[in-house]
């Protein structure tokens, strides 16, 4: 016992002084894309910007560019900073992260900032921050932290399910209230990736998914709202809807780059066609801009980032690093292909923002400091094993 | 121990389980999700990125500059009829107004007074700042535009903006107006020949295209610009002669004017040989250039309504009434006219000779009829001669003939002369149209035919034959008609000759269509012969009034009874209709007019013959000379234009003055002696008819002279006149037809020159004067 406690203590002191280099290839992928995202805001924004219909920008260019520049500096501090921290300082404030964002979520509807008949954001000074954004880490940690407590029982629904589920049922029914179909979906999928990997039986989620088709059914069937949404998805050139303009919008700004694409700054659909052109869509014009080529170089950009991910999380000294690892990795790979898939029409209109090219600095900082926490777990793999 | 045992919880390393999850998230989340993604760019970026393109463009382009000018309808002769110039719209882009900080109420009182604007509107436009584009003024001059340019430019205005367009002229503003037609504001035809060759004039818009962002503003980096040459609309050539439109619709707007005519009147000059229209006119017309007016009459009306609907229906009525072409949309009982379709198919038939009698008691009863069928001639023709028949438009012959021809056969021919479409359900109610290339047309309402040749009643058949019971559009007549005069070929009737485009090219050229032959060349020979009669015998011919003199003309009245109308109301209304050709022996053209409903005020007997027959004869003095169609005078007719003096020196006064009397002079005697001593003009003289010839009796002529006065502009009869007081005489080797209206051009001997009493002057006329020159 003795000896065991010192060996103990003694790591604990060794991870405190001398911790491992971050991961390079990893720093690497997300700075790379992190440039091209913020160019691709000034890009797609300078229009608007320019001809200001929201009377926003004053006439000014470049004002969203200058925002989310000061945003992407700000975000690779926080990242740096977030790495430097040891996890257990993110496992120590798992739970009250958690509960911080619960708390948040409910003080939404009190104080929140309505836009688009949806009151998603908090704001605070002159900015504003997404609830949400701060809940999905939240899930993260804490579902990681008590997987870990649960070892050996999570086979078992009352251990394995039960207070995963219910901490979801607190959020998604939060989330329900704003409403926010697109950040409920987030996360209760990753929620049920954190249970998926933390060993929960498959057979829960067979059952799950089949609640899902049966949830999904009921909703097309009772709500217009949801119906609508889905015949505008199949067919979105016969639809008279917003989303209906927004989508077939962004298949014109698509397809329009072709193979190389119109060049970086000379697409045309950005001026005033494209609805949300610097934010949700702006994948839309990078496509436009870069051509075929350029797109699916910035997807493998995405993929080899999310397999370093795994990679880093498959390798990870321990457990809960493991866990919070895979869940962020998931995230990030999650938030890419269905923003993704939403501009390209696959999956029916919602609104996500592609992680590093979305303009909005809060939900960026959170990103990168989401990478800074995988960046930090990279720093304990033993050096052996990080080839 | 419970510290450490809970760090171990956190520090254990993966079990196989997650790491195997992690994987297949790995291949999931990390590989084939993006394969999917990248085919999914693939379809959009590669596969339908020409689809894409295109659609994307098509949004983003903007086409300024010039839009494509509308083609321009000419007349056979190349006269513009419609014609396109550029014009420019202003219009405000209030959002900009507000965005650069623009001073609203300069641009309000600067447009206002530039545009003669009310100041409170344009300012009041100038208050919608969610807006980019509001119209000030639609379609204004370039001198105008200009005006606005300037004030743009001087006041540095980026909310004012103008954008070009192009304005309909219409040059001889109502010539042909239901023809023509009109356009829209947007320049789309509305009406006419704009409308049914709407898509070959319109052109496709095009020349400068460029990329603009989605409020129509310049980009700001991207340059996409390209010029499309613009295809302007093809020109149109129609077959109307504006000339010959002129003097039909001057004369028919004067037949409306003297006959009083209630309803309307409606004329169409047709060639016989191709079908050709050309001259379609319909009272009342209205200015092409401004389609929307109404005429003042009809105006007062609308402005003495009680309310503002009715003053809105009232004005819609107008103008829809106004806009009718009653030759090809107002169908009729075209009555006696038709009488020369039912002579065609009973000679065609061999079922009348020109030998065989009639007689007409003024009656004729008819199976399945109560009262008997009169002829307009109570006491009744008595017996005669087919020629005789036609002549005298006899109803009761007619309905001889008919019964002869017999039901199925006439119902036959009525098909072939295109008056209804034979179809295999005998109970259906027949119609046709002529198919002309204009919109609006009507179709022909017929009997069914079982009804038609029910064995039981034949009154269908015997009011048919002489064109009543049924209803056709005056078209179908004239084309029927022309098809009798013309060898029996029905023609398909048309306004459009020739489509060119911008280069002059054809694209389109249209041939005479031949529908069918219909009747034998012999029996369309005999039919001219008869027709010719009813025209040229001034004594027995009811169309005797469309006579010309040195021409021949053929044609047949009509008077209907508007039998619906006085069925419906009790009231006697009638359309009186003439429908003649010329010339007889070789026919050209084909006239139709059709008064419809005469007042009972005008003190003229309400015929055709006694209405509709001169105004076609006037027509056709206009028209045929203008043709080309050299008048041929019998000697009977040229002796009334001038007449030779006779010798008259030597015989007794007495005599002389009976003589010259006889030759229809008048005379001035000098003198009182018994014995002609000398005469002025000089016996053998050739003076105009009527000249007073001064006879000395044992008198000398005075030696003195005179001053040749002016006769230009003078008519042949004024000239006489004038000439006369002078003792000088007129003399003229034109041939003239109408020596009271037709205006002397030149004179031999020039005004003011001293001649000697009983000169001879010559004189020369106009002929058909420039008549394009008066507009």
């Amino acid at each position: 016992m003795q000896y065991g406690s010192t060996e103990l203590t003694k790591r604990e002191t060794k991870d405190k002084t001398k911790r491992g280099r971050l991961d390079i290839p990893f720093l690497a992928l997300v700075m790379l894309l992190l440039t091209v995202g913020v160019i691709s805001v000034l890009s797609a924004s300078f229009a608007r910007a320019y001809y200001d219909p929201g009377n926003v920008t004053n006439g000014n260019a470049a004002y969203y560019f200058i925002r989310q520049l000061v945003f992407a500096a700000l975000g690779t501090a926080a990242m740096l900073f977030a790495s430097c921290m040891p996890m257990g300082f993110y496992r120590r404030f798992s739970i009250p992260l958690l509960i911080f964002s619960i708390v948040l979520l409910m003080l939404v509807p009190v104080i929140g900032v309505e836009a688009n008949g949806a009151k998603r954001w908090i704001g605070i000074g002159g900015f504003t921050l997404q609830p949400s954004e701060i809940a999905k880490l939240g899930i993260i940690l804490s579902f990681s932290l008590i997987i870990c407590k649960n070892r050996g029982r999570m086979k078992s629904f009352r251990y394995g399910i039960l207070p995963f589920l219910t901490i979801l049922l607190v959020i998604v029914g939060l989330l329900v209230l704003e409403p926010h179909f697109s950040a409920s979906v987030i996360i209760i999928a990753i929620g049920g990736v954190m249970i998926f990997l933390g060993g929960a039986r498959l057979a829960w989620f067979v059952a799950a998914a089949i609640a899902a088709a049966g949830g999904i059914a009921l909703l097309l069937t009772k709500f217009a709202y949801a119906s609508t949404r889905i015949t505008t998805w199949l067919d979105p050139f016969s639809s008279t809807s917003d989303e209906g303009y927004q989508i077939v919008q962004s298949l014109y700004t698509i397809g329009s780059g072709g193979l190389t694409g119109l060049g970086i700054g000379q697409g045309r659909q950005k001026y005033l066609y494209l609805p949300e052109e610097h934010n949700d869509f702006i994948f839309s014009v990078v496509c436009e801009e870069l051509g075929f080529i350029g797109a699916v170089l910035i997807l493998v950009l995405f993929s080899l980032l999310i397999i370093r991910g795994y990679w880093l999380a498959m390798h990870a000294r321990d457990r809960y690093s493991f866990l919070v690892c895979a869940g962020i990795t998931t995230l990030l790979a999650l938030q890419v292909i269905l923003n993704v898939s939403v501009v390209t029409n696959l999956v029916p209109c919602t609104g996500i923002s592609l992680p590093f090219f979305s303009y909005g600095g809060t939900a960026l900082l959170i990103q990168m400091t989401q990478m800074g926490i995988i960046l930090s777990m990279s720093r304990d793999i033993p050096a052996l094993r990080a080839g | 121990m419970q510290k450490s045992q809970a760090n171990e919880s956190y520090s254990r390393s993966p079990n196989r389980t997650m790491l195997r999850r992690t994987l297949f998230l790995m291949i999931v989340c990390g590989i084939l999700a993006f394969a999917v993604l990248a085919a999914r760019l693939y379809i959009l970026q590669i596969r339908d990125h020409e689809k894409y393109e295109e659609l994307a463009i098509s949004q983003q382009l903007r086409q300024t500059g010039t839009s494509a000018c509308r083609g321009t309808i000419y007349d056979c002769n190349h006269n513009i009829l419609a014609m396109s110039a550029n014009v420019e719209n202003v219009y405000l882009s209030p959002a900009e107004i507000e965005m650069y900080g623009e001073d609203s109420e300069l641009i309000a009182k600067g447009l206002a007074e530039i545009l003669d604007l009310d100041y409170s509107e344009v300012l009041e436009k100038t208050k919608n700042t969610g807006s980019w584009y509001v119209t000030v003024a639609k379609k204004i001059e370039p001198e105008l535009a200009d005006e606005v340019r300037q004030f743009k430019t001087e006041n540095n205005l980026k909310g004012v903006r103008l954008e070009s367009d192009t304005k309909r002229y219409y040059p001889y503003s109502s010539l042909a107006c239901h023809v023509i037609g009109f356009v829209g504001t947007d320049n789309t035809g509305l009406d006419g020949i704009e409308a049914e060759y709407d898509s070959l004039l319109c052109g496709t818009d095009g020349s400068y295209m460029r990329a603009t962002n989605a409020y129509g503003t310049d980009l700001l980096l991207t340059r996409y610009e390209g010029y499309y040459g613009a295809e302007n609309g093809c020109d149109i050539i129609t077959t109307l002669d504006l000339s010959i439109q002129h003097y039909v619709e001057k004369n028919l707007k004067q037949a409306v004017e003297d006959y009083d005519i209630q309803n309307g009147a409606g004329a169409i000059v047709m060639d016989v040989n191709t079908g050709k229209i050309l001259a379609m006119a319909s009272i009342g017309g209205y200015d092409l250039n401004n389609f929307l007016d109404v005429s003042d009459e009809a105006q007062s009306t609308i402005d003495n309504a009680e309310s503002e609907a009715e003053r809105e229906q009232l004005l819609a009525d107008a103008q829809r009434l106004q806009w009718r072409n009653k030759t090809l949309s107002d169908t009729y009982e075209p009555g006696s006219t038709f009488k020369i379709i039912t002579l065609s198919m009973a000679l065609e038939e061999g079922a009348v000779s020109l030998d065989d009698s009639f007689y007409c008691s003024g009656s004729v009863q008819v199976q399945g009829r109560t009262s008997p069928v009169r002829c307009w001639k109570t006491e009744g023709h008595g017996s005669q001669t087919l020629t005789q028949a036609v002549q005298h438009s006899c109803n009761a012959a007619f309905v001889n003939i008919g019964m002869r021809i017999g039901a199925e056969t006439f119902y036959d021919y009525c098909d072939a002369f295109g008056f209804l479409n034979l179809s295999e359900d005998d109970t259906e109610q027949l119609s046709a149209k002529t198919g002309i290339d204009l919109g609006g047309e009507s179709g022909s309402i017929w009997w069914s035919k079982d009804v038609f040749c029910s064995e039981k009643n034949k009154s269908q058949l015997a009011a048919a034959s002489f064109g009543q019971t049924f209803t056709i559009t005056p078209l179908q007549l004239i084309t029927a008609v022309s098809a009798c005069v013309n060898g029996g070929s029905l023609m398909q009737p048309y306004v459009v000759e020739t489509v060119l485009d911008e280069d002059g090219n054809a694209v389109y050229n249209r041939k005479p269509t031949v529908v069918r032959q219909v009747i034998s060349e012999e029996t369309s020979k005999t039919v001219c012969e008869i027709l010719e009669q009813v025209v040229g015998d001034p004594d027995d011919g009811t169309g005797r009034n469309a006579a010309v003199q040195g021409y021949k003309i053929g044609g047949k009245t009509g008077t209907s009874e508007k039998v619906t109308l006085q069925a419906q109301t009790g009231q006697k209304e009638y359309i009186v209709s003439f429908i003649g050709f010329a010339p007889a022996d070789d026919p050209q053209i084909a006239i139709l007019v059709m008064l419809d409903t005469p007042s009972n005020e005008s003190g003229i007997y309400i015929s055709g013959g006694q209405m509709a027959a001169p105004t076609v004869g006037k027509m056709f003095a206009d028209i045929l000379p203008y043709m080309g169609i050299e008048p041929d005078y019998s000697a009977e007719e040229l002796s009334r234009v001038d007449k030779t003096v006779p010798d008259v020196c030597g015989m007794s006064t007495e005599k002389a003055i009976a003589r010259l009397e006889d030759a229809g002079f008048k005379i001035r005697q000098i003198g009182s002696g018994g014995t002609v001593t000398n005469q002025l003009p000089a016996a053998n003289s050739c003076v105009a008819d009527g000249s007073t010839v001064i006879i000395y009796a044992d008198a000398e002529p005075s030696s003195e002279l005179e001053n040749m006065p002016s006769l230009e502009g003078l008519s042949y009869t004024e000239a006489k006149t004038l000439l006369g007081g002078y003792g000088l005489f007129v003399s003229t080797d034109c041939v003239i037809t109408d020596p009271d209206n037709q205006i002397i051009k030149k004179q031999s001997i020039s005004y003011g020159s001293s001649v000697k009493h009983g000169t001879v002057v010559e004189v020369t006329f106009t002929e058909g004067d420039d008549m394009l020159g008066r507009y």
